[in-house]
């Protein structure tokens, strides 16, 4: 078992068990989504298996990886025609204890037109994670508050383009993980813009601003 | 009679050398400003309904140069250089991340390189007589020549050619970000312990250490005109991951490379002026993790994600 299998692995074990009985969340089948594919097919057989020692007589729906994934993506595919989601969080949604809260927002204040979240099928739930995360970086202080004081309104909207990612709640881990990650590549960018264009320390403005990316 | 001819001769003389200056002159003066000038002000960055400012701070102390960025609005956090040493000051040890700041100063400049510009930009003068944060200031435009670059306008102090306001702007002429000085002084009575943090302050030291050069292992099959690599080798970060840059001279993009063991599909993120993109790909057994950031369109680091590829051998 490699050490991510180690980190995700209860939640996966858990997602895998809740959509067997059928009652996996989003949130489930999206974690479901993100796992290595032979990890899932090595797992659902093993849950075939004891289910099948338990229910002999019960129906066997798993056959394999490939057909798993493409039961997990028509889940997914079905139970969100005709709803819309922010480019952009509010901001409650970025707290990682809070990743299980269901995505119902409404139309956005600050982001542009909204994206059928139906598109997003095709999107690995790690994906997904790494634009929330950059959310958090560029946005955690002001851009999510929903005090209508702190906007511009001449300011640009920004109106998601078609495949700027749309968010979904995903692994809360992953979801930090990422954002580590993604917060070390903008202070680095930052930081040689700042050498390269001429202006000083003000390029590092935005990252002084939003040094943590820690969820508040 | 003759002294008030030679007056008014070196003022037609002064007003014609002072007009005769190009918006390329003006941000070549911006340029060296942040270096040589003294200066304490507060500014405001504003980027897509975020507004936050900031205070900035820069003097040569005893023959040592001191600068500084403080957020006033946020955490209390602020980053100090004293000539190539560079500390992060955080209000509580528990504010301070790993990683916050990486080990290389603020210091090296680099000139602006006015042929890279002139190919990426049309440069104007739109306005002379502009006043921001009580300074007299002159007003210059950069307008991208392709799709591949925001528009620029910088005002720009008329006495010294430091940078007053900034504004960056999308091909619909929407306004993405703006830094603006709300006040400055450049005769500051800085001393050091201004840029000396309280002893309940939680201190990050970095101390500069020479970034590891490595070969550079990608190349980009194209790039927008005037954008080039300002390393012809990369960086490496750590173990696993490289960075390479490209600048036309205002924008710049960072590209990260690392090996990953989880595909991803192409996925764009932006803030304001900034915008991000990810995406796995395959080289022979291996998958790469490709992530560019960068102050230009999206389709900027569309068409960079698009071209990258593993380097020739006999390059």
């Amino acid at each position: 078992m490699s050490k991510y299998d180690d980190k995700y692995g209860p939640d996966r074990h858990d997602s895998l068990s809740a959509f067997l009985d059928n009652e996996a969340s989003e949130k489930d089948i999206e974690i479901l989504l993100a796992t290595d594919r032979h990890t899932l097919a090595r797992k659902a057989d093993r849950y075939r298996q004891i289910h099948q020692a338990v229910q002999p007589d019960s129906e066997q729906w798993i056959f394999d990886s490939s057909e798993f994934l493409s039961q997990l993506h028509g889940k997914l595919d079905a139970g969100m025609e005709d709803t819309n989601v922010l480019a952009f969080p509010k901001r409650h949604s970025l707290v990682p204890n809070h990743a299980s809260e269901p995505e119902t927002h409404s139309a956005p204040a600050i982001a542009g037109a909204p994206v059928s979240r139906s598109k997003r099928g095709w999107m690995s739930g790690l994906a997904v994670a790494a634009s929330v995360a950059f959310v958090v970086v560029l946005g955690g202080n002001v851009l999510l508050s929903n005090n209508p004081a702190t906007e511009t309104p001449n300011f640009a909207a920004n109106a998601p383009e078609q495949d700027l990612s749309v968010l979904a709640a995903t692994d809360s881990d992953v979801r930090i993980e990422d954002n580590e990650r993604l917060q070390n590549y903008l202070r680095q960018h930052a930081q040689q813009a700042s050498m390269t264009v001429g202006q000083g320390m003000i390029p590092m403005a935005k990252v002084v601003s939003y040094p943590q990316g820690k969820a508040q | 009679m003759i002294k008030v001819l030679i007056v008014a001769l070196a003022s037609m003389v002064s007003v014609s050398v002072w007009s005769a200056q190009t918006g390329i002159d003006w941000l070549t003066r911006m340029t060296g400003s942040f270096e040589s000038l003294s200066y304490d002000g507060v500014f405001v960055h504003q980027e897509a309904g975020t507004m936050n400012s900031m205070r900035i701070r820069h003097g040569l102390i005893g023959g040592v140069d001191y600068e500084s960025l403080e957020d006033l609005d946020g955490q209390r956090i602020a980053v100090i250089r004293v000539d190539d040493s560079v500390i992060c000051v955080f209000p509580e040890q528990q504010d301070y991340t790993n990683g916050h700041l990486p080990g290389e100063p603020f210091k090296r400049f680099q000139q602006l390189d006015k042929e890279r510009l002139t190919r990426a930009y049309t440069i104007r003068i739109v306005d002379e007589s502009q006043r921001i944060a009580s300074r007299e200031a002159v007003k210059v435009k950069l307008i991208p020549k392709d799709e591949f670059r925001h528009g620029h306008e910088f005002w720009i102090d008329k006495a010294n050619g430091f940078l007053l306001k900034h504004d960056v702007f999308d091909e619909q002429g929407q306004l993405l970000e703006r830094i603006q000085f709300t006040s400055v002084t450049f005769d500051p009575d800085l001393k050091e312990d201004d840029f000396t943090p309280t002893k309940e302050a939680y201190i990050q030291r970095f101390i500069e250490v020479e970034p590891t050069i490595v070969k550079r292992q990608w190349q980009f099959d194209w790039l927008p005109s005037g954008f080039d690599l300002v390393w012809q080798n990369a960086r490496q970060m750590n173990d696993r991951t490289n960075m390479m840059l490209l600048s036309d001279g205002v924008s710049t993009v960072s590209i990260f490379v690392e090996e990953t063991q989880q595909k991803r599909p192409p996925t764009f993120m932006h803030m304001g002026a900034t915008v991000a993109g990810e995406q796995s790909i395959n080289v022979d057994d291996k998958t790469y993790l490709l992530t560019l950031v960068g102050e230009v369109p999206t389709i900027t680091i569309q068409r960079l994600m698009a071209v990258m590829m593993p380097k020739q051998t006999h390059d």
